[in-house]
């Protein structure tokens, strides 16, 4: 089995979130999906993603519109990527090693310039194993939670392969989201529905002239 | 509606993963000792609250039913007496409902929908105390939170209710609900001491419960059984629409060793043993006070009888159905008019009673004394009336005939007291009237003997069985002195409540009793029973019969040829 | 076709060998009263001239043990009977011995096969043949309480239940002969008819002057309803020495239910009992009967006031006024004197009472405050007003006052019958 690609590393944290940079451009983990931070310490931290953003380098310049069609941006200004980066925000849900995860916050915030991977199927299910992890999701200030809520509970879903723990969790959430039925009512009806009615994710592309 | 904590902490385990996958995967659902779920709420009044287990069908409960709470030092006995569906997000009831089988419906099944049942704790077993008996305790205390509650097991069943192998006057009454063929025990002893009751709208199976009392009583030996058989369904057959021709077996056929019929209409269709005549001497002015609103007389005509009988004496009746009125009422200060309403109606009772209430001269035979040597032998005796099923012959005749029969139960039992080595005890007496509120109501229940004797208790060694339809009418203090009742379905909430009048957890009872079958299920609480039980009556066809000592003609008929070669050569 | 009906003596307790009340005779080798019971039993006998069958349903003898020149007496009788018209015996409860593998009185005709005579021992139906055709006999003869307290099931029951158990057991026994006629009837036609003839007693039954005492002992009683099966065409009954039916005064009941009572009278109890045969004309279906009387011996007591000047001769007067009825009558004299006068001598009373057959005995009774309410007349039966009647009837000092004394308590005891 291939090593797991690195998909970033961590370029800011405290207890509740990490802000993770990508090492390539445009090449962040899904919204929603579960991420693992490999701290020294031998603790990974995990996280789901709840936000990606990309934008310049450099903090004080500010990224214009450049009006070229599609395929000229990219002959006229091919440095252009290495001005920009993609970020993204993942929401700690747990923690854990090799032998097993908790879904609870870590004692110490993840150290800076860890690498970050996408979360592996067993260790997705150990995190995942009690409704726990969905709490800390709901808690997100501005974050869009029912679709943040589908894409988690998706993802997670699909790394037990069967529905049954879909009903615990829901269960959970219902309890969570006791005020705002019609979020819990909106998570479920489209995890109700058939995947392949839905559009599908655009799954993360390589820019040009990047690097890998 | 509870108001619900989102941020409490969630338990380690919700309450359906307490039992462990295996043992729930060996119960079926439904079946006895599965886990309910676990008590949420509660108090000693009023009851408990169990939050049923998402996995529970609700369907599969039942009103009445037995649950068993496990506390730490006692299982609570208990009947559920009420369900309810309820809702911890209002708004997930309010919104389109989702469809079924959906994830959203199965999300919201058991936890923001979910159903409670509530509980009345009626007994507190000591699991420590190894002596059944003992270890049955009334409720002082009740089980802790998420207690775990569980259907009741046929163990549980037999340590409450005892089996019939437990004592010789143990006896197998029916099956509680949802728990067939196993056996609730009544103690026929505990019963036949007190006066019982057995009440239920028409069609509810009082009839088939009383014979099935009546059985019981005559097989165990538990007492002596006189039956005022209004309708002719006890003695020697009794209608059954569930049968072929739509007759059922009466006792005399049952038990035709033990059982006598008198009747007072005497026809070739039914084997009786003695014709009753009744001379008009016995008429007393007590019948006709509790005859007077069969007869239609005001409760001063009615008493006019006593001045009848102070001036003819004895035989009052006869010389009243003679008398001048206007002379008498004029001699005795009385007023005319109620004098004359009392001579009328007198008039019409002699009319209507004309098949068995004669003239003294024309009674050959006095049936009472048969009757009560019958009794005193141990001989059940059923009074037949035939044709005479109206109330005003049912009334007459019961009355005259108790009158005398507890008159003598009094006086032996007396010489008992005074010198209970030379006078045995009098048996055991049981007397069964139908329509009792008729006997019962107040007014009436204060100055006739059946009043007397549903209140004097069991110091005579009398007690009544009353069937009625509507216990509403009958007296309160009567009503209260029942030890044992059995109610069927009631429709009557003043039924209802008059059956369940002074009897602890009635609240719950009467949900329970509004729900039962209308057919062969009857709450039973009281004196016999160590707690409330709803049961499925037993079936009263060929297998209880064999159960109770009847034995068909051929196999009689073999036990008499096989004695006569024992006990004669 | 018409059957004719069978012709039916029926014959109560006979209770040969009784002696008590008689006088010995040596010529004869029993008492006057043996004599008594045989003349009764011959009369009764005459009767079998015009009859198909005769039946004894127990109480032959006075006990199990009987002496053989009364059995000689009985087995001669029998043996003439049976010669012209078949004869049914069963034993009852004085010719049961309570050993019951021993022989009850009766045995020894059957042992003797005595032609055309019965005995019948066990409750199994048994056809006779008579001059009319066979008739079926139900027997059920007297069972000792032994017999059913050496069953098995029977052992550490308490009395009362024994009884149950024995009434139970006697039941099924004549239910289970009814189904054999039934079956009998089947096989050999609807018109046969059937006798039941059982040595116990019916519920219900008056047990008369004599044997009242029994009622202190623990009696089966058989329901009328199970000997009144409509199997039966007449239900012969011994055991009670009180002639009746049952019901009372039923004279037309099918079937009928009937003792005839004992043939004489034992004991002072039946002086005022009539002693009778029944003569029945059984069919199928319906059964006719009538009584015929037997002439008993006589009993009489004779209660006297004895007047307290001159006693005897008071005495001598009512004596001398019941003459014809003394005649040949069992007598006892009662005679009552106001305390402190002196008895007349006995042996001139009994000089009065010449021409009868037997003087039981000649007692005063004093007249003493305590002994009033044993006094003969006063029972429980008497209303108030007769018990003072009888009472004052009793009490010579009172006589003056009596009209005045009775109008007096007849207000208060009706005030007092109203009050209850």
């Amino acid at each position: 089995m291939s090593e797991p690609a690195v998909l970033g590393e961590i370029v800011g944290s405290d207890s509740q979130g990490l802000e993770i940079e990508c090492h390539r451009l445009y090449c962040a983990p899904a919204f929603g999906s579960f991420i693992r931070a490999d701290c020294p310490s031998g603790i990974s931290q995990f996280g789901v993603v709840t936000c990606v953003r990309t934008g310049p380098v450099d903090g004080n310049r500010i990224v214009q519109a450049h009006r070229m069609a599609p395929g000229e941006l990219e002959q006229r200004k091919p440095h252009l990527p290495s001005l920009l980066r993609t970020t993204f925000t993942a929401r700690v849900v747990g923690y854990g090693n090799d032998h097993g995860q908790v879904a609870a916050t870590p004692a110490h915030p993840a150290r800076l310039h860890c690498f970050v991977y996408a979360a592996a199927t067993a260790e997705i299910r150990g995190l995942t194993a009690t409704p726990g992890f969905l709490r800390p999701l709901t808690q997100i200030p501005d974050a869009p939670l029912e679709d943040l809520l589908v894409a988690a509970l998706q993802a997670a879903r699909e790394a037990w392969g069967t529905d049954e723990k879909l009903i615990q969790w829901g269960k959970y959430l219902a309890r969570l989201l006791h005020r705002d039925y019609v979020t819990l009512e909106g998570v479920f009806q489209r995890l109700g529905q058939p995947v392949s009615s839905q559009p599908g994710w655009e799954a993360p592309a390589a820019f040009f002239g990047q690097t890998s | 509606m509870s108001s619900f904590d989102p941020f409490e902490e969630i338990p380690a385990a919700s309450p359906g993963d307490l039992l462990s996958p295996q043992t729930q995967a060996d119960l079926p659902v439904g079946s006895a000792g599965e886990s309910l779920g676990v008590i949420v709420r509660g108090s000693l009044s009023k009851g408990l609250d169990l939050k049923l287990d998402p996995g529970v069908s609700l369907e599969t409960l039942r009103a009445g039913m037995f649950a068993v709470a496990g506390g730490e030092m006692f299982d609570f006995f208990s009947l559920v007496t009420d369900l309810e569906l309820t809702a911890t997000n209002p708004e997930a009831v309010d919104a389109p409902p989702p469809a079924p089988g959906s994830l959203l419906r199965q999300v919201l099944a058991g936890d923001s929908l979910y159903t409670r049942a509530m509980l009345r704790p009626h007994l507190m077993v000591n699991r420590a105390e190894p002596d059944a008996k003992k270890a049955l305790l009334p409720v002082k205390t009740i089980p802790g939170h998420f207690t775990v509650v569980r259907r009741a097991t046929p163990e549980d069943v037999n340590r409450v209710f005892g089996s019939e192998e437990q004592s010789p006057y143990h006896f197998h009454i029916g099956e509680p609900l949802e728990m067939d063929e196993i056996p609730v025990c009544l103690n026929l002893e505990a019963f036949a001491e007190r006066s019982n009751g057995i009440f239920g709208k028409s069609g509810t199976g009082k009839t088939f419960l009383t014979r099935l009392m009546l059985c019981g009583l005559v097989h165990k030996n538990a007492g002596v059984n006189l039956i005022f058989d209004m309708h002719g369904e006890y003695g020697w057959r009794g209608t059954d629409e569930g049968r072929p021709g739509g007759s059922t077996k009466g006792l005399r056929e049952l038990y035709p060793d033990r059982v006598q019929v008198f009747t007072l209409d005497p026809r070739p269709t039914v084997k009786y043993d003695r014709e009753i005549r009744i001379p008009y001497s016995f008429l007393e002015p007590e019948d006709i006070l509790s005859l007077q609103k069969v007869i239609g007389l005001t409760s001063t005509s009615a008493e006019n009888s006593y001045l009848l009988q102070r001036r003819f004496g004895r035989h009052w009746f006869a010389r009243t159905l003679d008398m001048d009125t206007k002379e008498v009422a004029e001699e005795e200060d009385a007023h005319q008019g109620a004098m004359q309403a009392l001579r009328r109606k007198l008039g019409r009772l002699q009319k209507e009673c004309s098949g068995f209430l004669w003239p003294d001269e024309r009674v050959v035979e006095d049936a009472i004394p048969l009757v009560l040597r019958n009794l005193e032998q141990g001989i059940h005796t059923v009074i037949d009336f035939g044709r005479y099923s109206q109330l005003i012959h049912y009334i007459l005749v019961a009355n005259i005939l108790t009158r005398r029969i507890d008159e003598q139960w009094r006086e032996k039992s007396e010489q008992h007291f005074s010198d209970p080595d030379r006078h045995p005890r009098p048996p055991r007496l049981v007397i069964t009237i139908e329509e009792a509120h008729k006997f019962l109501e107040p007014g009436i229940a204060e100055q006739t003997i059946f009043g007397r004797i549903a209140r004097e208790l069991r110091k005579y060694n009398v007690t009544l069985l009353v069937v009625d339809q509507r216990p509403s009418q009958i007296q309160k203090e009567v009503l209260s002195q029942l030890g044992t009742k059995f109610c069927c379905l009631l429709d009557d909430e003043s039924d209802v409540e008059a059956v369940l009048a002074g009897t602890s957890g009635s609240g719950g009872l009467r949900s329970v009793l509004a729900s039962l079958d209308t057919r062969q299920q009857a709450l039973v609480f009281g004196h016999a029973l160590p707690m409330p039980v709803v049961v499925k009556t037993r079936s009263y066809d060929e297998q209880f019969w064999k159960t109770v000592g009847y034995l068909p003609p051929e196999e009689r008929s073999a036990r008499a040829r096989e004695d006569r070669k024992r006990l004669w050569d | 076709m018409m059957s004719n009906p069978i012709r039916v003596l029926h014959v109560g307790d006979v209770h040969l060998g009784v002696e008590l009340y008689g006088r010995p005779d040596a010529e004869k080798g029993y008492g006057t009263r043996v004599s008594d019971f045989l003349q009764a039993l011959d009369r009764a006998l005459e009767l079998a001239e015009d009859v198909d069958l005769v039946l004894f349903p127990g109480d032959i003898y006075k006990n199990c043990d009987p002496n053989p020149t009364v059995q000689r007496e009985f087995a001669s009788r029998i043996r003439r009977i049976g010669r012209q018209v078949p004869v049914v015996v069963i034993p009852g409860n004085h010719d049961v011995p309570n050993a019951f593998a021993r022989a009850s009185s009766v045995d020894i005709f059957h042992v003797l096969e005595l032609d055309n005579v019965h005995v019948l021992r066990r409750p199994e139906v048994t056809p006779v043949r008579t001059r009319w055709g066979e008739v079926l006999i139900a027997p059920l003869p007297f069972m000792p309480r032994s017999r059913l307290l050496s069953l098995e099931e029977a052992r550490g029951k308490s009395l009362p239940e024994v009884l149950e158990m024995m009434r139970s057991r006697l039941v099924e026994a004549v239910n289970l002969m009814a189904e054999e006629i039934g079956e009998y009837r089947q096989a050999h036609g609807e018109r046969v008819p059937a006798i039941l003839m059982a040595h116990y007693t019916i519920s219900g039954a008056t047990f008369g002057g004599y044997g009242k005492g029994a009622l202190l002992a623990p009696e089966i009683e058989l329901p009328l309803g199970t000997v009144r099966n409509p199997a039966f065409d007449y239900v012969a009954l011994a055991h009670i020495h009180k002639h009746q039916t049952i019901p009372p005064n039923d004279f037309t009941g099918q079937p009928p239910v009937i003792y005839p009572g004992s043939i004489e009278r034992v004991d002072f109890g039946e002086e005022d009992e009539d002693k009778v045969v029944v003569l029945a004309e059984v069919t199928r279906g319906h059964t006719s009967w009538k009584a015929v009387p037997l002439h008993p011996r006589k009993f009489l007591t004779l209660r006297i006031e004895a007047d307290e000047v001159d006693p005897l001769e008071s005495i001598k007067s009512k004596i001398e006024a019941k003459k014809s009825q003394i005649q040949g009558a069992v007598v006892r004299v009662f005679y009552t004197l106001p305390p402190g006068a002196p008895n007349p001598p006995e042996r001139e009373i009994r000089q009065a009472l010449e021409g009868a057959h037997y003087i039981a005995a000649i007692r005063r009774e004093n007249v003493r405050p305590e002994a009033r309410s044993r006094h003969g007349g006063l029972t429980t039966q008497l209303g108030p007003l007769e018990a003072l009647e009888e009472y004052l009837r009793t009490q010579p000092q009172l006589q003056d006052l009596r009209e005045e004394l009775i109008e007096r308590a007849k207000p208060l005891i009706e005030e007092i019958a109203s009050r209850e």
